[in-house]
This record gives C-alpha cells, sequence and structure tokens, in this order.
C-alpha cells in the first residue's frame, strides 16, 4: 500500500515538471507593453503613473529593465495609495500570479501583468518593427530611447517620419 | 456564509478524525517526535502536504482551481520567528499542538483538555494586551514567497523536488525509527 501511494506520488510529480504552469482563470488583466510605455510617459512619474514592478532576479533587473520598475523579488512593498495602478512583470517560470493575487488580497484593485514581459517590452518600445502611419509607436519608442525600424528595413528608414523629435531617455 | 461554515465545520471533523486515526491524539506519541524515536508527526504531516501540493497543482493544471484566488500568507519575520518559538515552547512542554490538543480533549484525555484550556487563556491574553503589542505584531512585512519564486524554477520542477524530498524524508524516518526501537530493546 505504502509502495503503491509513493508511486503515485512520483508519477504525479514527475508528470508535474514536464507539464508547463497551471493557467488560473483569475489571472491578473494584462496591459500591453506599449499601452504600459504610455502610462509612465502620461504620468510623469507621479501619482498617475503606474507603479512598475519586476518580479525577475536581481541581475535581470540590473542589466535591463522597463523605466520606473521596482525590483520586487522577495518583499513586496506596494505603494501606499491602494487605488493606484500596479504593473508586474516576470520570467516565464515565475508565478505571478500568486504575487498578483497577494496584492489584491492586500487591497490594491488595479493590478496588471504587462503582457509578453520584458521581451515585449523591447520588440514593441525598444526596437519595434512599424510602418507608415505608426507614429505613437515611433513615438513613444524614441521617448525611451528606442531605435524604431521599418517594416524589413534599417532603422533610419523611419528617421523621417513624420513625429516629434526624439526625446532624452526614460532611463531603460 | 453558512455553507462556508458548514464546510469548514466537515473539513474540521475530517481533520481531526484523520489526526485521531494516525495516532496524533496521544502526548507521548508527539513527543516521540522530538528525541527521534516516532516521527508519525513528521510522517503524516508530510504526507499532509505532499497530498495537498500534488491536489492544488493538479486540480490548477487541469483548469478546476483557480491559483489566483488561493490566500498566501505574508512573512512578519520578527513577530513570527518570535510566535514560533512560544507554539515549539508550548509544544515541547505540553506535548500538543493546537489541533492534536483538540483531538485529545474530545478523545477524553485530561491533558488535551487542559491543553486547550490554556490555549484559550493565551488568546484572550493576546487579546487584552493586542494595543500594546500591535506595532510589533505589524513589524517586519516581508511580502509573500513560495517556493518557485524563491528558487527561480518552473512551478511543476519544484512540486516534483518536493515529493523526492518527502519520499526520501519518509525512508530516512522510518531507518531513525527502526533504529531506535533496535537500541530501546537491548
Amino acid at each position: 500500500m505504502e509502495r503503491t501511494l509513493a508511486a503515485i506520488a512520483l508519477v504525479l510529480g514527475g508528470l508535474a515538471a514536464i507539464s508547463g504552469a497551471p493557467q488560473p482563470s483569475g489571472r491578473p488583466p494584462g496591459i500591453s507593453a506599449l499601452d504600459l510605455a504610455a502610462a509612465i510617459r502620461d504620468g510623469h512619474g507621479g501619482p498617475d503613473s503606474p507603479w512598475v514592478m519586476d518580479l525577475r532576479s536581481k541581475n535581470e533587473w540590473g542589466e535591463r529593465r522597463v523605466p520606473s520598475a521596482q525590483h520586487a523579488e522577495g518583499p513586496i512593498e506596494g505603494p501606499t495609495d491602494h487605488d493606484r495602478t500596479l504593473v508586474l512583470y516576470a520570467n516565464a517560470s515565475t508565478p505571478i500570479e500568486a504575487t498578483a493575487a497577494s496584492l489584491r488580497a492586500a487591497g490594491y484593485r488595479r493590478v496588471y501583468v504587462l503582457e509578453g514581459g520584458m521581451d515585449a517590452w523591447l520588440d514593441q518600445v525598444m526596437h519595434p518593427q512599424v510602418s507608415a502611419g505608426d507614429d505613437r509607436v515611433i513615438e513613444l519608442s524614441r521617448y525611451f530611447g528606442g531605435l524604431p525600424r521599418a517594416r524589413g528595413g534599417s532603422p533610419t528608414a523611419v528617421a523621417t517620419s513624420a513625429v516629434a523629435p526624439a526625446r532624452p531617455r526614460g532611463g531603460c | 456564509m453558512i455553507a462556508s461554515l458548514a464546510m469548514a465545520f466537515a473539513i474540521g471533523i475530517a481533520f481531526g478524525w484523520t489526526l485521531e486515526r494516525a495516532g496524533l491524539g496521544s502526548a507521548k506519541k508527539l513527543v516521540g517526535q522530538f528525541y527521534l524515536t516516532d516521527l508519525t508527526v513528521f510522517k503524516v504531516m508530510f504526507s499532509a502536504i505532499a497530498t495537498a501540493m500534488l491536489g492544488v497543482f493538479w486540480l490548477a493544471r487541469l483548469g478546476l482551481l483557480d491559483l489566483g484566488q488561493v490566500w498566501i500568507p505574508q512573512t512578519f519575520l520578527a513577530p513570527q520567528l518570535v510566535g514560533g518559538l512560544i507554539f515549539g515552547c508550548g509544544f515541547a512542554c505540553a506535548g500538543l499542538c493546537p489541533g492534536t490538543s483538540c483531538v485529545a480533549a474530545a478523545s477524553g484525555r485530561g491533558d488535551g483538555a487542559l491543553v486547550v484550556a490554556g490555549m484559550f487563556c493565551g488568546v484572550l491574553a493576546t487579546g487584552a494586551s493586542f494595543g500594546a503589542l500591535q506595532t510589533f505584531y505589524e513589524s517586519g512585512a516581508e511580502g509573500t514567497f513560495t517556493l518557485p519564486e524563491l528558487l527561480h524554477l518552473p512551478y511543476g520542477v519544484v512540486v516534483a523536488i518536493v515529493v523526492v524530498v518527502a519520499l526520501l524524508g519518509f525512508r530516512l524516518a522510518e531507518r531513525l525509527e527502526r533504529r531506535a526501537a533496535a537500541h530501546a530493546s537491548r
């Protein structure tokens, strides 16, 4: 009997290791990298700007991060204003839902997850591929010191786009 | 609300029945844990942890449980360290913890009833002096921790590791118990 139970536990544990992470239906709502970029830019670091939390390792946070993102690997300290928008991002292996659930349980009502994480930030904001008319993307990318590229072309291909001049880096 | 209370009552009865069937209503059996002569507590509790962990993982994986709704208690380092020490002292002195003392009392053991009475006195004293304790009670908030976050490993891999550790732990516990029994029979 004991051996049977041990074997069942081993099989279920082994399958867990290769079955991938559970996908909770109550996953917090997502926010796209571009919407986050716009919210950071428009908030100017004030109380209306989102409180961004990077749940990756300290090294990864040190290498590159979303501007204004605070490292929150262990202790999670949210803002005093519980109505402020919180945006979390992490690695694929990090169960971000647990942190989001804890923050919601702590009274934060506007908790979002950055869709696609850091990769989406790099692809959509720092190195976006743009077409004619993507002025919003180009403007946001340049605001954060990014390098928009024309679809299938070089960075210089969008240099003549009629958008506002590049602004200083946002600290990415 | 009534449904939640009814469910909590049913789960509590099942929990108590399981503890009693495992022999954990006996202080003698529980104290054996501290002398490494009877590791039933370790085996029962780690079995429960492994079973619940596999259940939560697979129910969530199959879409039957929403992990986003699972409450993870926050860590308050110093208050929980002090609370743990008080709990440990009480456990070692009485030979019973809160759950097992209720089981012992319900099965007619006098020591269990005394521990339950002491426990309620402690709760009352804490409540009465909460104003003075509140600052310490709320100090040192460290947020929530989960093993996958701390170890930077996928959730499923951590589940597999805990299962293996549990099975190795059971094997070691059995060995220690056999050694203690052989030593006692000499």
